[in-house]
Order: C-alpha cells, then sequence, then structure tokens
C-alpha cells in the first residue's frame, strides 16, 4: 500500500509513526525538521563507510596532575575545566588547568582525565602520537611545558618542555618537580584534537 | 511545577585491548518529569587506576574487566612507551 501526497498543504498530524515501515523512505526532495532522532547513524556526501557519521557528542571533562611513579596531591582553583566534542572517530579537547598546592607525586608529568581512551594506532608500534597545543602556560617551578601530545591507547597527555634554555634544544618530558607549590601557579591552557576508535 | 535535577552514570563502555572503562555522567533536569536539559562529563579508568571512587556499577566492570592479566598488559605498554621515549 502507498500514500501518495501531490497536494500543497502538507500532513498536519502531529505524528507520523513509520515504526513498522520495514523498507526505505526514499525521496528526492528535502525533508525539513525541527529534530531527527537516529539510532544509527547518516551518510553526508556519499554512501561510502568515509561518508558514514556514526557520533556525536559534547560534554566536559576534568584534566588533573598525574605522575608516572606517583601522583601529585593537588588542590585547583577555578582553573580546573575541560570541555570536549566528539564527531565520529574524531575528539576535540580544550582545557585549563591551574594549581593553589601541590605535595608529593614523582616521575614524569601528566595531565589526566581525557574524555575518550585514544585510538589503537595502527601505523607504527609504540611510536604513535597526535599533537595539541599549548595556548599558555605560566608560573611554574621548572621549566614549563612547551608542547604536549598523546600516545595510542591513553588517557592521559605527556607534557613536554625544552631541554635547554637555547629555542632550537629538543624537547624533553616535563617532570612533577617542575611544579610549585602556592596559589595560582602551574596554569596551562589548551588544546588537541585526537582520534579514536568506535 | 516541580524541576528536578538527576545526576547518573548513563553508559560505560569498554574499550580497546586494555579494557579501558569509559564512563559518562549525565546531569538531566527536568521540570514535571519532562526532560528540558541533559548535559554529559565523561573520564576513563584505566586498567592501573583505583576505582574506589566509583559507582558500585563501574566497579563491578572494573574488577570484572581489569584482571592481572591485563593489568600487566598495560603496564607492559607503559614501560614500551617509556622506553620509547628513552626514560
Amino acid at each position: 500500500m502507498a500514500i501518495v501526497l501531490n497536494g500543497t498543504t502538507g500532513i498536519t498530524a502531529p505524528d507520523i509513526d513509520v515504526t513498522a515501515q520495514s523498507t526505505d523512505i526514499v525521496t528526492t526532495g528535502d525533508i525539513s525538521a525541527v529534530d531527527a532522532t537516529l539510532s544509527g547513524g547518516v551518510y553526508l556526501g556519499g554512501t561510502g563507510s568515509a561518508n558514514y557519521l556514526d557520533d556525536y557528542e559534547e560534554g566536559t571533562w576534568t584534566p588533573v596532575f598525574e605522575g608516572s611513579s606517583s601522583n601529585p596531591t593537588c588542590t585547583y582553583d577555578n582553573i580546573q575545566f575541560g570541555y570536549y566534542q566528539r564527531v565520529g572517530q574524531w575528539v576535540h579537547c580544550t582545557g585549563g588547568i591551574r594549581t593553589d598546592t601541590v605535595s608529593g607525586g614523582s616521575g614524569n608529568l601528566y595531565i589526566g582525565g581525557l574524555p575518550f581512551t585514544s585510538e589503537n594506532n595502527t601505523i607504527t608500534s609504540t611510536n604513535a602520537r597526535q599533537a595539541g597545543t599549548i595556548g599558555q602556560a605560566y608560573e611554574w617551578g621548572g621549566k614549563a611545558p612547551s608542547a604536549l601530545y598523546v600516545f595510542e591507547l591513553e588517557t592521559r597527555l605527556f607534557l613536554y618542555k625544552k631541554s635547554s634554555t637555547s629555542a632550537l634544544s629538543d624537547d624533553t618530558q616535563s617532570l612533577t618537580s617542575d611544579l610549585r607549590n602556592g596559589t595560582n601557579l602551574n596554569g596551562l591552557h589548551f588544546s588537541i584534537t585526537y582520534k579514536i576508535n568506535d | 511545577m516541580a524541576l528536578t535535577k538527576t545526576v547518573k552514570v548513563d553508559k560505560i563502555e569498554i574499550v580497546g585491548d586494555y579494557k579501558h572503562v569509559q564512563v559518562r555522567t549525565a546531569t538531566i533536569v527536568s521540570e514535571d518529569g519532562v526532560e528540558l536539559s541533559r548535559s554529559y562529563h565523561r573520564h576513563v579508568v584505566s586498567p592501573l587506576d583505583d576505582a574506589s571512587g566509583e559507582t558500585a556499577e563501574v566497579q563491578a566492570i572494573c574488577t570484572a574487566m581489569h584482571t592481572q592479566a591485563v593489568r600487566d598488559a598495560y603496564q607492559a605498554h607503559l614501560d614500551a612507551q617509556a622506553a620509547e621515549l628513552g626514560d
């Protein structure tokens, strides 16, 4: 049975229930609606798997300082925030962090708390890094971090600083000992876009 | 008119070789039972993380997923990362 619409006044019923419809609904015209809820995804600009968008989400996350051997104990001030936006297999994160007190901790320094685990990268083995950007770093005890990235299968950002005062020097990992104890210190504002697995 | 705010874990995902547990917490504001807004906060529990602060449901999943074998494998993965970085 088919319903053929060829008038100009449209359908005024509050809902059209097509849940029992087992075949595709096809139109060569436009579809206009206020909201659409899909349990699957949507193909955009083509019908290949590369055109398929199956997930979108936005929300918040909470960045925290972590150490490779032991985590520092920190109290954070009003700058401790993170936002994320997931579009398919890509996650864009921004964040800010600043401490009022720091004690303990040892080893390399990370920012933990990422909202999604990074992808299992098949390009290389362990050397799979996705880089982000530090917009501002201020009031650190040691050299402030100047770069960051996320390894594969990780929920932490690895922090890097210059190994010497020379701008041409290589990067070396930041340490928990680079943190300084005191009010409104160890400020960092950053962003990263990284790939995840479905 | 009754406004209510509900915070609950509404999605738990187990991801990857090392069974990272991705937790989504929803904050839902409703008026007389009709949802007005929903926002999300996310975090991930890694195999070596302390899950004692998680909800009972998340703790149970972490206990089931983060076996000693998984924890050892993830530690080996982290050690390989450290070796890659020359630590």
